[in-house]
């Protein structure tokens, strides 16, 4: 889960990292009543999940309270790029000498957290560290063990950073850290970080990432997922437990398995006909009952552009006769005129099979194989559209 | 011989009282598994499907001398579960569980080197090696002894493959599924490895998708040192960059994580890539 710039900065300054004095605006009337202590100029910062801000034009400097109210009305609830902006950060224009760049972030190649920094900000770190390597350093952090000072006083020194400014370059390290382990992060990154002589370090910019496995564990952050913006698929998709992805094609794609829905997606890709394409990826998962397959469905269907559902089943865990009572339910409850191309296999698969043929739904079709199941849906939603 | 699991295996089952602990318990034990006993904690004394329940892993090892754990306990007990059977000096570990935090596992993953234990998964379906050997929830019915390997990190897309080897008459020596998760304890170059060493296996299955560079490592491996061939599969050729698709590691994140990246690097090692699942067994030939 991605979190907002004000949100990540929240968090980084309770475990003591400075951040600029800051005011959030979520709804318009605050502006009315806006009467701040800010020095212009200030910073007006369209929040929103995506990097590179600056080219959607949402971070904007004001130097009047006229100039405020504008550039939030033009920012506020808005989309760029897909993405909503619930929110705007007023914030204090930090005057620095130099900007550094500093995270931590989990490398899944060496599976450990590493802490990543440079003198230069601004940018992709990754493109900026492979084309120029001298300038940003690295240190892989043992998680049993976490971050010792001697590692980030080391990078310190391998960037050549003034040494008076070590010790507050390790307490930033540290800082960001433990605010990394205590929120179950896969990303803590200030970029840029500025160096005043009123602050010391202080974060301009931040982004974070969480954990989805672990926000079971992380209240806080769990309360910030209903104010994310959602759409009304997504959070039935998230109630029912199944991983739904939207794309903009015909075919719904029901898989009990994220490599098989995926498979199943390419193939309808690769079938030929270069319109029909996948509606959506929805993994159903492991063990799936009756009552998560109509929510699958439901979501499948609620949406106008799918016009057929391959539903591909292998049940191990997943019982094929639970499957089929959802599928039939569904059909029951909501009866589109939709065709479903369904292959069950594995665990009581022809259970399952029994189901479907008893229900006696004229859109309900059985595959014997993938590349059955693909062409059965690419055929359905061919004479639709012709 | 075979991969990791045979007919000497001496199984315990971590959450054998659970729902899917107690389902799976009976069905290894229907493949003809050793399945020698369970833990859960506060349950010993107990009995499942005529196995008995320890009240912790090290009571259990010392009591019917396994040499192998399964676990099947939910997510937020599963890295507990993990370092238990650490501690016991489990030689093999076969973690099930889907939803471990990720920190948890970056913890588990240092741990485990300095121990003598395997990790396989988590979130994998287990290993099975046919007839009578199988860690796990792979379905039986689908697969007969071979000499094909298999080495996978997904459970349904491997069962699909496994479908379609049976009935074009093809036997399996061992299937491993390594699990999609971004931290697992056994990678792909691990399990390839073992398998150009096994005499039973002369063919081996690579099933990738999007996702990190385990298939990128795999090719490194099999164009250096691979002796036998390799037949592949990679899932997600058409998923977008930067969305993650169901499993916690499937997510396109940089060049090398995408599945054509994935396919070239195979390919130019000397792998035949199949278009899809189906066409695998005609690789094979």
């Amino acid at each position: 889960m991605k979190l907002y710039e004000y949100q990540a900065k929240e968090l980084l300054h309770k475990f003591g990292v400075n951040i600029p004095k800051n005011y959030l605006i979520t709804d318009v009337h605050q502006i009315e009543q806006f009467d701040a202590p800010f020095n212009y100029p200030i910073y007006i910062k369209g929040q929103v999940l995506a990097g590179g801000r600056a080219k959607y034009n949402l971070i904007k400097e004001a130097n009047s309270l006229e100039e405020v109210r504008h550039m939030v009305m033009t920012m506020l609830n808005t989309t760029v790029d897909g993405l909503f902006v619930p929110s705007v950060l007023l914030e204090d224009k930090v005057i620095g000498d130099n900007l550094y760049y500093m995270s931590i972030v989990n490398d899944r190649n060496a599976r450990k957290p590493v802490l990543v920094a440079s003198l230069q900000s601004g940018g992709d770190i990754e493109e900026f560290a492979k084309s120029h390597p001298q300038q940003v350093a690295k240190q892989l952090i043992n998680p049993l063990t976490g971050l010792h000072s001697y590692q980030a006083l080391s990078v310190a020194d391998e960037l050549n950073l003034p040494r008076h400014l070590w010790r507050a370059f390790d307490e930033l390290a540290q800082a960001m850290y433990r605010c990394y382990v205590h929120y179950d992060a896969t990303l803590v990154e200030i970029n840029p970080i500025a160096y005043t002589h009123e602050y010391g370090f202080i974060a301009v910019d931040a982004k974070m990432k969480v954990d989805d496995n672990a926000l079971y564990r992380q209240p806080d952050i769990l309360s910030w997922q209903h104010i994310l913006h959602m759409s009304d698929t997504e959070k039935l998709a998230l109630e029912a437990g199944v991983s739904y992805v939207k794309l903009d094609g015909q075919i719904a794609c029901v898989v009990n398995g994220a490599a098989l829905a995926m498979t199943i997606m390419d193939m309808t890709y690769s079938h030929g006909d270069a319109n029909i394409t996948p509606a959506c990826f929805l993994d159903i998962g492991g063990g799936a009952d009756a009552d998560r397959v109509v929510k699958a469905l439901k979501i499948a269907f609620s949406d106008e552009n799918v016009k057929a559902v391959i539903c591909s089943i292998f049940g191990g865990m997943t019982r094929c006769d639970e499957i089929a009572t959802g599928i039939v339910q569904a059909y029951r409850l909501l009866n589109p005129n939709i065709k479903t191309i369904i292959k069950l296999q594995g665990t009581n698969a022809l259970l399952g099979w029994e189901i479907i043929q008893n229900a006696n739904i004229g859109n309900l079709q059985m595959a014997m194989s993938l590349g059955e199941a693909v062409k059965l849906a690419v055929d359905a939603v061919g004479g639709m559209l012709s | 011989m075979s991969l990791f699991i045979n007919a000497s295996t001496r199984l315990i089952v971590q959450g054998i009282t659970g729902k899917h602990g107690s389902f799976h318990t009976q069905e290894m034990l229907k493949y003809g598994t050793m399945v020698v006993g369970g833990v859960t904690h506060g349950r010993g004394g107990e009995w499942v499907h005529g196995v008995p329940v320890f009240d912790s892993v090290k009571a259990a090892m010392y009591a019917t001398d396994a040499n192998t754990s399964v676990i099947f306990v939910p997510p937020r007990f599963a890295t507990d579960a993990i370092f238990e059977a650490i501690d016991a000096q489990v030689p093999l570990i076969v973690c099930i569980t889907e939803g471990i935090p990720v920190y948890d596992m970056m913890r588990v993953y240092a741990y485990l080197q300095t121990s003598n234990s395997r990790l396989i998964g988590p979130n994998c379906p287990g290993i099975i090696t046919p007839p009578n050997a199988k860690v796990g929830i792979i379905p039986s019915e689908i697969v007969r002894p071979g000499n094909i390997g298999i080495v996978s990190k997904s459970g349904a897309l491997t069962y699909e493959v496994m479908q379609s080897l049976f009935q074009a008459g093809f036997g399996v020596s061992t299937c491993v599924g390594v699990g999609a998760d971004p931290i697992l304890g056994t990678s792909m170059v691990e399990v390839l490895e073992a398998f150009d060493d096994d005499p039973e296996t002369e063919k081996v299955i690579l099933l990738g998708e999007i996702g990190g560079r385990a298939e990128i490592r795999a090719a490194e491996y099999i164009q250096r040192y691979m002796t036998k061939p390799v037949v592949g599969f990679i899932a997600g050729k058409t998923a977008p960059n930067g969305v993650r698709m169901g499993h916690a590691g499937a997510i396109v994140e940089d060049g090398d994580s995408t599945a054509i990246a994935k396919i070239q690097a195979l390919t130019r090692a000397g792998a035949r890539i199949a278009e899809q699942p189906e066409h695998i067994a005609d690789l094979l030939r």
